[in-house]
């Protein structure tokens, strides 16, 4: 009897994530610092694996997701100089990478403790219906007749702009880029016929342009011609690869979590742990579903190594973006 | 005083001014924007320059008869705030308000600042750094009955303190500094 | 027709009902509490919706919009403290008018109109969302910019003594809005190398650093406010039909002005009553009654800043474009949701969009009685003494500064900015004409920069597309009108002592 209640205890203790390391982290609810207004990509991404591990209670203690306004580099800043004790972490995509490679801040990924990759999103290329751009080729033709420009709305430095800039540097294009903000005002601009092409996330181009079940709605003046992944995702029909369409360009954001750089490795395998198994929930398989994303999960030196691989491709289009 | 005061802010303003200029200088332009990040902040503060000193000097000549024909004061520049006093407040009280207009603030300020403080030196639970900075900040402002005061910011206090701190905690998620 | 009385019948449910009744009393009370704003309570309610079903959460939301945007007027009304922005054209009128013994009556109009501003709006946002939504696409960079500067110039008239000190303050303002990352260009400026401005000043914490802790600075700490409290008389809070009828004309201009400027993303509340506010003034046969206590005066703005809410609905639903901080938040609770507000949005949740505009109806009528009912109770917040209401308002400023963003460094900004408005007042500075221009120039900045990249640095089209051209030609005209006779600007003046003389009957 006595022996089974050990077996049966240690089976527990192996099991239970916190004390399979031996530490007894989390003792208090963990912050997860979005550096971002709510209701951004960065936002859901924290939302959503925030509810999947409260839900399943694979922490002993919650999540609490907090927005920190102001520019990105403001909350990455508060975990970076946060106590390593794993009560603190950040959820963030690729503009940290650009933000440094922009010398915008001063600090990048390797000033934190990569925790883990959650997914990836890919970028997609707008135009409106009445263009005349049919395929991305015929978009770059246009766009490198320099007697007419094509204007492309994007945020300056942001990853819209860094999408325009890839296929520029793949192709003779010669875009005109504006400042027009995010994914929808973009939409708006370009419903409105004030630019000619905007990039947005996978998502967003499923959302402006295609109805529920997947057909291409008459509602909508724009469409997406070209999807900048290695391969079509099926959630969007009908959008080819740039690279299918003779473009290498391939460009999707990640969504990191990281850590203050001094976390014990203990914890951080311990909430990677965490986030994998909620990885394989349902309510993340939906919201990868909803939002388009890529179901990549990367750990450790895995994902070391990926934010290495991105730096190299990110930081010059990035020091390109705002190049005086 | 209300003359000094005025000048000395518009000098305030005026050195503000020169900062945004001299830090607008320093920004460089863009291929790709036509209009720069450096015109507005550059016009904007050489255009408030100009005007601070064309409004100091406005004080600095001397002065226009002060009252026109119609019994309106030409002096416009005269504070909204001097006037809803003073008619008031009679002159004799006038020196000992003035001491206050700036001490109290700065009082206030003060413990402020550091409630802030001892609220983000985490050693002290929020609920009672509010009550404490209630209860004291009461006290720099005039009551009637001074024990009674006390009391009821006492009281205030720990409403407040204890009132936000659940609220903030078990209603809505605000990361309040913790005891760690 | 069939989907919104099914979207009613489920407002209408107890459960709806009561979320409302729930939503638009908080949404009052932060709104009428100085430092506390609408926007951050929504912030703050955001987490929660996210276990609720967006039905629910789209009604919660909606509640809280409407009661803070109605809210501000109380205390700008009472205490000429802003609640939120939209209402510092209230303070105008509504001040003087309480200050003349007659609180319930401005209370009274802002409420009646704010009600029918909403309604009309809504109107809108029922039958004509779909062409409006379209209209606001064709609306380009150029012509935003000349809308801005067409409110900036507005700022004039809400200067309250020295023309000159006006235009400082609102230099000042211009200047301060500058440090942060630049959005044309993508990098830093005017930061001094501190990551804490690299996101630039937030409106949110500056508004209550400057006008509720600022405000509070100056006023409570004079020795001499007790007991000089205002009449208590709340005769006439609620506006009978001859009133309406009386006011009708305005109500409706000022309403479709609300609506109209509303539907343009990002330009807001503020310059939606504004430009009522001057629209009334120049059509009136008494100009110089505005900003003495004026009826018209707040009238046009109450109906025009909550008109604004159901015109920013109009680009949130169509074009997933946030108008407001307000609706990107409201966007975000659907995002949340997976639900994407856009063209589709008819298309794919047609229930949600009419959900949307039912809890808009009903949390109207709701705030109506809730604000008429509580009018009596709230106003004493004027009587309430200054030892027990001035530590209040500092502790909601200084924890509601750091709830909005979770940021310290908003808390200091607000700190600072409360600093700046006491030394304004010091100065006899006018702090409206600050807080307007650090919104408005920041954007007309980015308007005409995207317009000259988006023409490749071609000026050309500020004076060859016709709308561009009359709205600067306007600007210009009310620039130059003030300055024409310093006779007018003598007699605003002598108005303007009146308010400011202590006794409170004329």
């Amino acid at each position: 009897m006595k022996y089974a209640k050990t077996i049966l205890s240690a089976a527990v203790a192996s099991l239970s994530i916190a004390s399979a390391s031996g530490a007894t982290w989390p003792e208090r609810p963990v912050s997860i610092v979005v550096p971002f207004k709510a209701g951004g990509s960065s936002d859901l991404v924290a939302r959503s694996f925030a509810a999947a591990i409260n839900e399943q209670q694979l922490l002993s203690e919650p999540l609490n997701v907090v927005n920190v306004g102001g520019h990105s580099s403001v909350g990455a800043r508060r975990v970076m100089d946060a106590k390593p004790d794993g009560y603190e972490f950040l959820v963030h995509e690729t503009g940290l990478i650009g933000a440094q490679a922009a010398g915008i801040t001063n600090f990048g990924y390797e000033d934190f403790k990569p925790v883990a990759l959650t997914g990836e999103n890919c970028m997609a290329i707008l135009v409106r219906k009445d263009s005349g751009y049919d395929s991305l080729q015929a978009l770059l033709t246009a766009a490198a007749d320099k007697s007419n420009p094509v204007v492309f709305g994007v945020n300056i430095g942001g990853l819209n702009h860094m999408s325009g800039i890839m296929l520029e540097n793949h192709s003779d294009a010669d875009f005109r880029f504006a400042q027009v903000g995010g994914s929808a005002d973009n939409f708006a601009a370009l419903t409105g016929g004030q630019i000619d092409v905007a990039s947005v996330g996978a998502a967003g181009a499923k959302n402006f342009t295609l109805t529920e079940d997947g057909q291409l709605a008459d509602d909508s003046q724009v469409k997406a011609i070209a999807l900048l992944d290695d391969e079509p995702d099926d959630r969007l029909p009908g959008v080819p690869t740039a690279r299918s369409q003779g473009t290498d360009v391939s460009f999707c954001f990640g969504n990191y979590w990281l850590a203050p750089k001094d976390t014990p490795d203990e914890i951080v395998d311990a909430f990677a742990d965490a986030l994998e198994a909620a990885s394989q929930s349902d309510r993340i398989k939906t919201y990868y579903d909803d939002t388009l994303t890529k179901p990549i999960f990367l750990r450790g030196e895995a994902f070391r190594k990926y934010l290495d691989e991105q730096a190299d491709i990110v930081g010059p289009v990035a020091r390109q973006a705002t190049a005086r | 005083m209300d003359r000094r005061q005025e000048w000395f802010i518009t000098m305030l303003i005026g050195i503000v001014g020169v900062i945004g200029c001299w830090s607008a200088l320093q920004i460089g332009g863009f291929a790709f924007d036509p209009l720069g990040s450096r015109a507005v902040p550059l016009g904007v503060s050489v255009l408030m320059i100009g005007l601070c000193v064309v409004q100091a000097g406005k004080w600095l000549l001397p002065r226009a008869p002060a009252v026109s024909a119609t019994g309106a004061p030409v002096d416009i520049e005269k504070s909204d705030m001097k006037e809803d006093t003073l008619a008031q407040v009679g002159e004799s009280v006038e020196d000992i308000f003035e001491a206050r207009q700036l001490l109290a603030p700065l009082g206030m300020l003060t413990l402020c600042l550091g409630f802030i403080w001892l609220v983000f030196l985490e050693r002290f639970p929020i609920s009672l750094v509010t009550t404490a900075f209630v209860v004291v900040a009461a006290q720099l402002l005039p009551m009637p009955n001074r024990r009674r005061g006390t009391l009821i910011a006492l009281m205030l206090g720990v409403v407040l303190g204890f009132g936000a701190e659940w609220l903030f905690t078990q209603v809505f998620f605000v990361d309040l500094p913790a005891l760690g | 027709m069939d989907g919104l009385l099914t979207a009613f019948w489920f407002t209408l449910q107890p459960a709806a009902l009561g979320l409302m009744l729930l939503g638009v009393s908080a949404g009052v009370f932060v709104g009428a509490i100085p430092g506390l704003s609408g926007t951050m309570l929504i912030a703050l309610c955001l987490p929660l919706t996210f276990f609720m079903t967006p039905e629910m959460a789209i009604v919660l939301l909606i509640s809280i919009y409407i009661g803070a945007i109605s809210g501000g007027l109380i205390t700008a009304t009472l205490l000429k403290m802003p609640g939120t922005e939209a209402a510092i054209m209230t303070t105008l009128d509504g001040y003087p008018m309480a200050r003349a013994g007659r609180p319930g009556r401005a209370l009274g109009l802002g409420i009646g109109s704010s009600f029918v501003g909403g309604l009309i709006s809504w109107v809108a946002l029922v039958l004509l969302t779909k062409p409006l939504s379209i209209w606001a696409t064709k609306f380009t960079a150029f012509n935003y910019f000349a809308l801005i500067v067409m409110a900036l110039v507005l700022i004039a008239i809400i200067t309250e003594g020295s023309f000159l000190k006006g235009i400082i303050a609102a230099l000042l303002g211009a200047l301060l809005a500058v440090p942060g990352i630049d959005p044309s260009s993508g990098t830093p400026r005017l930061t001094f190398d501190l990551v804490a401005l690299n996101g630039g000043i937030d409106p949110i914490p500056m508004f209550i650093g400057l006008f509720a802790l600022g405000t509070a600075f100056t006023d409570l700490l004079k020795p001499k406010k007790e007991g000089e409290g205002l009449s208590t008389s709340y005769r006439g809070v609620i506006m009978g039909v001859k009133d309406y009828l009386r006011h009708g004309a305005n109500l409706l201009r000022s309403s479709v002005l609300g609506t109209w400027i509303g539907l343009l993303p990002g330009v807001g509340a503020i310059i939606g009553s504004m430009v009522a506010y001057s629209t009334t003034k120049a059509l009136s046969k008494t100009p110089e009654k505005f900003g003495t206590g004026c009826e018209a005066g707040i009238v046009s703005s109450e109906s025009a800043n909550n008109a604004t809410i159901g015109g920013a609905m109009i680009p949130l639903i169509a074009l997933g474009l946030p108008g407001s901080l307000n609706n990107v938040l409201l966007l975000a609770a659907l995002l949340i949701h997976s639900i994407q507000p856009g063209p589709l949005l008819f298309v794919n949740n047609p229930e949600l969009v009419y959900i949307l505009m039912a809890a808009f109806f009903c949390a109207n009528i709701i705030m109506y009685f809730v604000m008429v009912g509580s009018v009596r109770w709230v106003s004493r917040i004027s009587q309430i003494p200054g030892y027990i209401l001035f530590p209040i308002i500092v502790f909601f400023c200084l924890v509601g500064g750091y709830a909005y963003g979770n940021s310290v460094a908003d808390v200091w900004m607000l700190l600072s900015f409360a600093v700046i408005g006491f030394l304004l007042d010091l100065g006899g500075f006018p702090k409206g004409p600050l807080a307007i221009s650090f919104i408005l120039t920041p954007m007309a900045e980015q308007k005409l920069r995207s317009g000259l990249q988006i023409a490749g640095g071609d000026w050309s089209g500020l004076y060859t597309e016709p709308l561009t051209l009359i709205m600067l030609l306007m600007a210009l005209a009310m620039l130059l009108i003030p300055s024409l006779g310093p006779k007018l600007s003598r007699r605003r003046k002598r108005a303007l002592d009146k308010i400011g003389s202590p006794t409170p009957k004329e």
